[in-house]
Formats: C-alpha cells, sequence, structure tokens
C-alpha cells in the first residue's frame, strides 16, 4: 500500500482534471461534438473507479479532528496526508469524489440533448463541467485553508460561465451576472475569514489551526472577539455559497435565468461540494472550538429553513420554486454540521454524506424531468403549464410525482432516509428544540411539493397543450439520467442499507469493514 | 505598532496616504479619476509592505496591482465607455449606508483585533525573501501552486467562451 506515495492521494482529481484537458483538445479534432459528452461521462466514471478502488486502502474521515476533540476513537489517528499536508485523503474523501462524479454524469446526460436544441452545444461546456468537478473534488480532499481556497475559486469560476453560457438568452447572462458578482464578493469575504484564521493561530493546515486554537486557550491568550470576526466571515463566505439565508438573494435569479442542466449541477453538485468542503474545515480545523461559530450556524440554519419553505410556498415557475426548495435543503444540511460540532460525534456528517447522494438524485431527476418535458412540447416551467401532464406525458408526469413525494420527505422514498437520518442525528445532539423546526418546516414543504402533482393529475390541460412531435435530437441522455435518479430514489428508498454503510463507513471503521 | 525598522511616523503617513486614497476611488464621481486613485491606493499598500520588512511582497505588488491590474481596468473603463453616458457612475444614492456599514466594519474589526493577543502569535523571524518564498511555493504549497494553473485554464477558456459569438450552427 503506497501510504507515502503522494501522487496517488489525488488521483481521482487528476484524472477528472486530465479529461477536461482531453475534452478540451478533443473539442478541436472532432466533428461531431456529441462524442465529447461520452468522453465527459468515460472520464468521470475512471475518476470514481479510482475512488471506489482506492476505499479499501485509506483510513477513516477526520482522522485529525477526533485527536483534538476527544470524541469517538474510530479507526488509526494518523491521517493519510500528502503535500505536507496539504492533503487529507480518507473514504470520507473517496466518498465525496464519488458522489461528485456521479453527479456529474447525470449533469452531462443531462445537457447533451438540451445544448443541441438550444444550439449551443460546444465542447467547452463539458470541459469547464469536469474542472467544475476537479474543483469540487478539491475541497473534499483539501486540509489546508490555500488548497481549499484555490479548489474553491476552481469550482467557483467555471460555475459562472456555464450559468451564462446560452448567450443569446437575456436571462442567462443576466444569471451569469449576478453569480459573478455575488460569487466574487463573498469569495472575498471567506478569504479575508480564512486569512483572520491564519493570523490568530499562525497555520494554515487544519490540524495546525486545531492546535494553534487549542493552544490559545491553553496559554490564556485572549482572541475570542477576534476568532468569532473571523467565523462570522468564513460562515459568511459559506453561507452564500451554498445559498443560505441571508445570503441566498441570488440563488432564485439564477437558478431561473441559468440552462437547466447547469442548475441542475449548481443545486447539487455545487452545494455538495460546498457542504462536504466547509464541514472538513469547520470540523477538523474548529471542531473543538464550536462555541465560536456553532450559534452563527444555527441562527444561519433556523433562518434559512423557515425562509427558505414560506419564500417556496407561492412560487408558480418550477424552476424558482426547486430554487427556494433547494435553500430550504440547505438548511436542513447545515443541521448536520450543527450536530457534528455539538456532539463531537460523526453521526451529523454521515448523515449529511447520505442526504446529499439522495438529494442529489432526487433533484437531478426533478430538472431532469423538467428538461425532457420542454423537448417534448412548449413549456415555460410555469406551475399552470404542468396541468393535465399524468393524461398528455404519463412518464414524465409519474416520475416528477417520484420526485416531489421524495423531496418532501415521504417514506419509501429515499428523501425519507434522508432526512430520517439527519433529524436523528440532530435529536442525538441534544438540540431536539432544532429538529422539531425542521420536522415543521417539512410538513410545510409539502404544500408546494404536492402542489405540483395535483396540478399533473388533477388539473385539466389548457388547450394548445398537445405534445408536439419529437424534436430531432435524441433525447436517449436525459431519460437515462431522470430513469437512473428514479431508480436510485426507488432503490435506495427501499434498501437504504449498503448507502448508508458507505456514509457511515466513511467516517468510522465498521467491524470487519 | 506594528514592528519593523522604522519610525512610527512613517507608518502614519503611508496609512493616510492609502485612506486619503480610497476615499477618492469611492468619491470621485468620474470613473477614470477612481481608477487612478485606486492605482495609489495600491502604491501606498506597497510602501506599507516595504515598510513592514517585505520586500519581495511590496515587489509583487507593484507588479501585478501598480503594473497590470490598473491597466486592465483602465482598458475595461476604456471599452466599456457608453457613448452618451460618459463617466459618471450611474448609481450613487447608497453613499450614507455604505459610509456607515464600511466604519462599523472598520471599528469591529480595530476593536477585535486591539482586545486580543493574537500579535504574539506566529513566527517573528520569518523574513519573506525569494528564497523562502520560492522554497513554499514549490515545496510545501506545491498542490494549490499547481491547482492554481487549472483555474488559470478555466478562467482563459471561460473568457473566451464569453467572448465568442459563434453562428448557427446547421
Amino acid at each position: 500500500m503506497p501510504l507515502n506515495n503522494t501522487v496517488s492521494v489525488i488521483l481521482p482529481g487528476v484524472v477528472v482534471a486530465v479529461a477536461a484537458i482531453v475534452v478540451f483538445l478533443a473539442d478541436l479534432f472532432l466533428k461531431r461534438k456529441g462524442g465529447l459528452a461520452w468522453i465527459a461521462v468515460a472520464g468521470l466514471l475512471c475518476g470514481a473507479a479510482v475512488a471506489i478502488g482506492q476505499w479499501g486502502q485509506w483510513t477513516a474521515g477526520f482522522a485529525v479532528w477526533r485527536v483534538f476533540t476527544g470524541g469517538l476513537t474510530f479507526g488509526r489517528r494518523e491521517a493519510v496526508v500528502g503535500f505536507a499536508g496539504m492533503i487529507g485523503h480518507d473514504r470520507y474523501a473517496l466518498y465525496a469524489v464519488v458522489l461528485f462524479c456521479a453527479i456529474g454524469v447525470l449533469a452531462v446526460l443531462l445537457s447533451d440533448a438540451y445544448l443541441a436544441r438550444r444550439q449551443a452545444a460546444r465542447g467547452e461546456f463539458y470541459g469547464l463541467l469536469l474542472l467544475i468537478v476537479t474543483g469540487m473534488i478539491g475541497m473534499a480532499i483539501s486540509t489546508d485553508i490555500i488548497a481549499f481556497f484555490v479548489s474553491f475559486e476552481l469550482m467557483s469560476l467555471p460555475t459562472y460561465i456555464l450559468a451564462g453560457y446560452i448567450w443569446r438568452d437575456e436571462k442567462s447572462t443576466e444569471a451569469s451576472l449576478k453569480y459573478f458578482v455575488t460569487g466574487a464578493f463573498s469569495s472575498a469575504i471567506l478569504a479575508f475569514g480564512l486569512a483572520l484564521l491564519y493570523a490568530a493561530t499562525g497555520a494554515t493546515t487544519y490540524s495546525g489551526i486545531a492546535a494553534g486554537l487549542a493552544g490559545l486557550q491553553l496559554n490564556g491568550l485572549a482572541a475570542d472577539g477576534f476568532l468569532v470576526v473571523a467565523f462570522v466571515l468564513v460562515v459568511t463566505g459559506f453561507g452564500f455559497k451554498v445559498s443560505a439565508v441571508p445570503f441566498h438573494s441570488w440563488a432564485p435569479d439564477v437558478y431561473e435565468g441559468a440552462p437547466t442542466p447547469v442548475t441542475a449541477f449548481m443545486a447539487t453538485g455545487v452545494k455538495a461540494a460546498a457542504f462536504l468542503g466547509f464541514a472538513k474545515l469547520f470540523l477538523m480545523a474548529a471542531g473543538a472550538d464550536w462555541t465560536h461559530w456553532g450559534h452563527i450556524m444555527i441562527i444561519l440554519a433556523i433562518l434559512t429553513m423557515v425562509v427558505g419553505n414560506v419564500l417556496a410556498l407561492p412560487q408558480r415557475n418550477l424552476k424558482r420554486m426547486l430554487a427556494y426548495s433547494s435553500i430550504a435543503h440547505a438548511g436542513y444540511l447545515t443541521l448536520g454540521i450543527i450536530a457534528a460540532g455539538k456532539s463531537g460525534d460523526t453521526l451529523g456528517v454521515s448523515a449529511i454524506l447520505f442526504y446529499l447522494a439522495a438529494y442529489a438524485l432526487m433533484n437531478l431527476g426533478a430538472f431532469g424531468v423538467l428538461i425532457w418535458i420542454r423537448a417534448r412540447r412548449e413549456y415555460d416551467y410555469s406551475l399552470e403549464g404542468l396541468a393535465g401532464l399524468g393524461r398528455t406525458l404519463p412518464w414524465p408526469a409519474i416520475l416528477m410525482a417520484l420526485f416531489m413525494v421524495s423531496l418532501t420527505g415521504i417514506p419509501p422514498t429515499v428523501g425519507f432516509w434522508g432526512k430520517f437520518y439527519l433529524f436523528t442525528a440532530v435529536i442525538q445532539a441534544d438540540l431536539t428544540w432544532l429538529a422539531i423546526i425542521a420536522v415543521v418546516m417539512s410538513a410545510v414543504s409539502a404544500y408546494y411539493y404536492l402542489r405540483v402533482v395535483w396540478y399533473m393529475y388533477f388539473r385539466e390541460a389548457p388547450e394548445g397543450a398537445e405534445v408536439t412531435e419529437e424534436v430531432e435530437s435524441s433525447q436517449v441522455g436525459v431519460i437515462t439520467a431522470v430513469t437512473v435518479a428514479a431508480l436510485g430514489v426507488v432503490l435506495v428508498g427501499l434498501f437504504p442499507g449498503p448507502l448508508l454503510d458507505a456514509a457511515e463507513g466513511a467516517l468510522r471503521l465498521l467491524i470487519g469493514g | 505598532m506594528p514592528g519593523g525598522d522604522f519610525h512610527p511616523w512613517f507608518f502614519v503617513i503611508v496609512a493616510a496616504w492609502v485612506l486619503v486614497c480610497g476615499l477618492g476611488v469611492v468619491l470621485f464621481r468620474k470613473i477614470m479619476y477612481s481608477a487612478v486613485s485606486m492605482v495609489f491606493c495600491f502604491l501606498g499598500v506597497a510602501f506599507a509592505y516595504a515598510l513592514l520588512n517585505a520586500p519581495l511582497v511590496a515587489i509583487i505588488q507593484i507588479l501585478v496591482y501598480v503594473g497590470a491590474i490598473s491597466i486592465v481596468i483602465i482598458f475595461a473603463i476604456m471599452l466599456t465607455e457608453v457613448q452618451h453616458g460618459g463617466y459618471d457612475l450611474f448609481f450613487n444614492r447608497q453613499t450614507a449606508i455604505a459610509a456607515v456599514v464600511a466604519l462599523v466594519g472598520a471599528a469591529v474589526l480595530a476593536f477585535v483585533a486591539l482586545s486580543s493577543d493574537i500579535g504574539q502569535i506566529g513566527d517573528k523571524s520569518l523574513t519573506p525573501g525569494l528564497r523562502q518564498l520560492s522554497r513554499l511555493i514549490f515545496d510545501r504549497y506545491v498542490f494549490p501552486f499547481e491547482l492554481v494553473s487549472l483555474v488559470l485554464v478555466a478562467a482563459m477558456i471561460g473568457a473566451i467562451v464569453l467572448a465568442t459569438r459563434e453562428k448557427e450552427r446547421p
């Protein structure tokens, strides 16, 4: 086992980055741009395969965290680190890599026909998407604030471009500009916060920061106010990226304006990477320092859950509704970080890992169905436009209903298990009142999710909503992606065991595992 | 007052310079004046680095900010000049709120920095010279350094994607 071989540590990320370069180069020589999508899919699958192959070799996650929190001892203490502590390659990171690659594959499948229809099928799209995935992987494997920040930028920059990819569409351009301005602003705030953390501890690695924070306490140095300011700035950067309230105002406009596959990817992939990257940063670098950031996070989570769900209620545009729903889900997910931080247990983080996979399946599926409907007939993403869909387009309608039920969190779908594990972790961290707020808010969310189902099955189709002829481009990619997502929602919903084992195994060594 | 081998008043002069130029950036009504103030502001920050015994950072500040970024900003202003609107800033109604936010932010930062002991943390013996910096970049920080090259690839290709307006494909 090549523990000291630092290249093997970053191998999955390297595979995806190389695939991006191959796509850019192949774009010059290939006449038919459809092949590029398959190169991208192959690259992502290779990245995931490498990560799965490494699963047995690496130790469970957050090796450094448990040293400083004195929490549960699970697995060996030494972290597998490369590049002088820049990279902590553990099963947590490997789980993240597989998740990001899977989201990437589904997003590519959703994009292919969509881009052809919007006459924007250019090779750069897939290359930039792969670079985003590389940045996402970087965020999950980084154990150093500089590597973290550069990965964060590598993830963010191409996302701004993809949001404005359909340049003929004014809304897409506006979305890109808005996303860029708020994104650049939040990056600056995050960088400032990280700089203050460095100033307070004199270290850039997570373990060094954790040691520095412990040293501050040990030597009785006063830095409370300073640390609170630093963490407020870091949490603000986090809040912008995951569209947590009160930093959410960009999300509905950007989600509505961006090309739908890009929206789906942003809502699932970029958000997942932000959660996994920041969870690692908060818990590894400052897990023992919970008091300085926990309360800010709790306020953020409550605001996000309440405002996201309440503002989703009046939305009549499905992309905007899903944007607010994605804000609400960011609120639930933040609870996982809070629970893990408060209890020093890994349960909250396992719940986040499981929830992110579940959320990716159902959200990519829902956006995929929207793309599918648009390929079959005129559709403006309005709720009214869905009326009578159960009769005119039975397959998209039934899958949409499935995804909405899952997003609400009704058993036996995967959405139920995601919420169940997350809220259990919150209750076990002695935060029952937070779990109650979350459950009440999930009940509120049933209104706007199930309203979609009601429109599809109990409203008569308006005149002229007939299915148009099949458009010239093939819908194989979209249908495959939506089917895979639907199968995932149902199968993992019925048999959550394996995925849950993986999510828990990412953080603690299972018996015989 | 930060440590270094200079009379405290030098730092006060440089700080005042940076402050005045910074105010100029936000208060001038012609955008070109703002841009030039920003160049001088960058220059003042470079002086501050030089005073704080970081000559290399000062030189890089001059090369990158005073040199490259200023030119890019002035080019951007020239290329986006609106024919009828002139250089005037279009929205300048948030002055009062922005002033309050900036002052409160500065006060909070100053307060927490002065009331804490973080001045005692960190390695004082470090002199960030060329040798130390290059050793750090190519040894300890080689991973983020290589990652930056991917960020540059993404930025360049992204700029081309946004700027290209290709004809409809058949």
